[in-house]
């Protein structure tokens, strides 16, 4: 008796089991259910028609002139007329590393920032004005004056902000070109930097991804 | 002479339905999806595009496309993919990658330090993308003996354990939709890499 009640458990508990996974697999793997807002035969061939003017929009989109693509994963810069590479550079992306300030509850991530942005500034010569970030990863003290923060040739020959402080320009440290090492600037190597420099202008388009 | 022509206009005056396709909710649906996309592509964020009919994922950005990743294969259960752009809620994965915490100092004590630093090669290559809407999608790896190995664990896995999620969800009145993806194994990890969380996309069903 006992036993038989033990199989009875076990076989309830199965058909129990079997149900469930009979009915969640009719219900995963049934046709989609139909819409069932009637529309007219006209309306239909105007959504249709309509779909065939959006389908062509969308891919009809291409930004005019030159403009850069940056692929932080592979760390390349691809510069680009229309659908057309016109030239292609290793670069070193962002670190994804993560600072914070032992003295108050500031905190940075060292990402490359993604999306879509464009040319705001253009520099020869670039002098970096250390931000407080780079005193307090090095262990230092944050200067008090702007002349404390100034460090020259630490950017390369030139230097193209797109925003938030971030750049495209040089480096010193050019065996790191194609790892991801850098605070969130894009460093580009010296021959490279001057071609990209030359070729855009303020308000030229940026894509990084 | 004209028998092209005529055909044609007997069909479009018998057949409407027929001749502008047989969908009517499909090509509603593809309509807002299309829309969704050209709103996404006025704003500068990423967005990723599933073209499963094409079997193409797409990154996005102000309508261009920046990179493009072949789908090798496509499993979808549940087919109620909603018709409008979905959030990227989480991304789940076994081994998620994990950021490295900067010590105050450390850069400058040594000169030759050893990179420890977030790359593309750290990036999983089996994981989930889980979006609103309550849809999951499941990116594998194609290549290889233990990604084939793996595909079939997780196969059996999802044959045993999706019935009873959809049961599950079906009771509380809602629906569970899942998607398996079979990409390159670099191409897996490039999505994971560009398709940060909150990330729009829009999946187009096949």
């Amino acid at each position: 008796m006992y036993k038989n009640k033990k199989l009875v458990f076990a076989c309830s508990i199965l058909f129990v089991f079997l149900v469930v996974e009979s009915i969640g697999f009719y219900i995963g793997v049934r046709p989609p259910t139909e819409n069932k807002e009637k529309s007219s035969k006209k309306s239909l061939l105007q959504i249709k028609s309509q779909n065939q003017f959006l389908k062509k929009r969308i891919h009809d989109i291409t930004p005019y002139g030159q403009y850069i693509v940056i692929d932080s994963g592979r760390n390349k810069l691809f510069l680009k007329d229309g659908s057309r590479v016109i030239h292609e550079a290793v670069i070193s992306c962002g670190s994804g590393a993560v600072l914070r300030d032992p003295e108050n509850a500031r905190r940075w991530v060292f990402d490359t920032p993604r999306g879509f942005f464009t040319v705001q500034t253009k520099y020869i010569a670039p002098v970096w004005t250390k931000p407080d970030w780079a005193f307090i990863e090095e262990g230092e003290k944050i200067p008090g004056t702007l002349q404390g923060r100034m460090e020259p040739g630490m950017l390369g020959d030139y230097a193209l902000g797109f925003g938030n402080g971030y750049y495209i320009h040089g480096t010193l440290y050019t065996r790191l070109l194609g790892r991801n090492v850098t605070h969130g600037c894009i460093r580009v190597g010296d021959e490279d930097l001057r071609t990209v420099f030359t070729a855009t202008d303020i308000g030229t388009k940026i894509f990084i991804f | 002479m004209y028998i092209k022509e005529i055909v044609l206009i007997i069909t479009l005056l018998f057949f409407p339905h027929y001749a502008i396709g047989n969908d009517p909710s499909g090509i509603a649906k593809e309509n807002q999806l299309l829309k969704d996309e050209w709103s996404l592509a006025q704003k500068p964020n990423l967005y990723v595009i599933f073209h499963l009919k094409e079997k193409t994922i797409q990154i996005k950005a102000k309508g261009v496309t920046l990179r493009e990743f072949p789908i090798h294969d496509i499993y979808l259960w549940g087919k109620n993919l909603p018709g409008s752009s979905l959030l990227l809620v989480k991304k789940s994965a076994l081994v998620k990658p994990s950021r490295a915490i900067i010590r105050p100092g450390d850069m400058k004590e040594a000169e030759d330090v050893t990179l420890d630093v977030l790359e593309l090669e750290d990036m999983p290559a089996r994981y989930t993308l889980v979006l609103d809407n309550r849809i999951f999608i499941a990116i594998r790896p194609s290549e290889g003996v233990a990604s084939k190995f793996g595909n079939m664990l997780s196969s059996l896995k999802n044959f045993m354990v999706r019935p009873a999620i959809t049961f599950w969800y079906a009771v509380r009145g809602r629906q569970y939709t899942a998607l398996d993806l079979e990409l390159e194994k670099q191409d897996a990890k490039a999505l994971y890499w560009s398709f940060p969380e909150g990330t729009k996309s829009i999946v187009y069903p096949p």
